[in-house]
């Protein structure tokens, strides 16, 4: 039986190897929006990372910069959705 | 009865964590293999919304009701919430990119809707 601390370094582990899918969509992707739609989801994945690993280094400055990052990186999708939806972001 | 209390909390914690681990491996392992944008941007938006939500909510049954587990739930809470609307936002400006569809698609309902 596995403890809480070796389920949450399997995950953390498991959420690292989860970015190689993204990286390859961002590298190969046929069109603009399988990018913009892998950059997403990988956002979010770093945002979990970096919730996991301030959880486990018990570091509460951490938790902030998962914090910035989700807000970052929602707003930089939609930048680049309203850009390629109308070609002005405003 | 704070023994109880604990045992609860970590079944729920552990329960919350692999739900969140396994929507986050299914939606990665949709990125890579289907073969639309539509399709992909299906299996992506589990990621930010059951996914990470799963995970941040075991980290708050964790810890419990002290600043870092607070703060876990509140960036759980902003993923859940905004993670759909980016997954709309990437649809749409991919559609009226001209985006096609895969080949298998037998639907396409909003064909010849657009307004503007």
């Amino acid at each position: 039986m596995i403890s809480l601390e070796q389920a949450d370094f399997i995950a953390l582990i498991v959420l690292v190897a989860a970015t190689a899918p993204c990286i390859y969509r961002v590298l190969y992707g046929p069109t603009l929006a399988d990018r913009i739609a892998a950059e997403d989801a990988m956002g979010n994945a770093l945002v979990v990372i970096f919730a996991l690993y301030a959880y486990q280094a018990s570091s509460i400055f951490l938790m902030d910069v998962a914090m910035l990052l989700a807000i970052i990186s929602f707003v930089g999708t939609i930048v680049v959705a309203k850009y390629l939806d109308k070609g002005e972001v405003i | 009865m704070a023994g109880e209390l604990a045992l609860v909390a970590d079944i729920l914690s552990i329960i919350s964590l692999f739900v969140g681990i396994f929507f986050l491996s299914v939606g990665m392992i949709g990125l890579l293999r289907l073969p639309d944008v539509y399709n992909r941007l299906h299996a992506t938006t589990k990621v930010g919304t059951l996914g990470a939500f799963g995970v941040l909510l075991s980290i708050l049954f964790q810890e419990g009701a002290t600043p870092m587990g607070i703060k876990a739930f509140t960036v759980g809470l902003f993923i859940l919430l905004t993670s759909p609307i980016s997954g709309h936002m990437i649809a749409r400006a991919a559609y009226r990119m001209g985006v096609k569809l895969c080949a298998g698609t037998c639907l396409d309902e909003y064909a010849g809707q657009r307004k503007d």
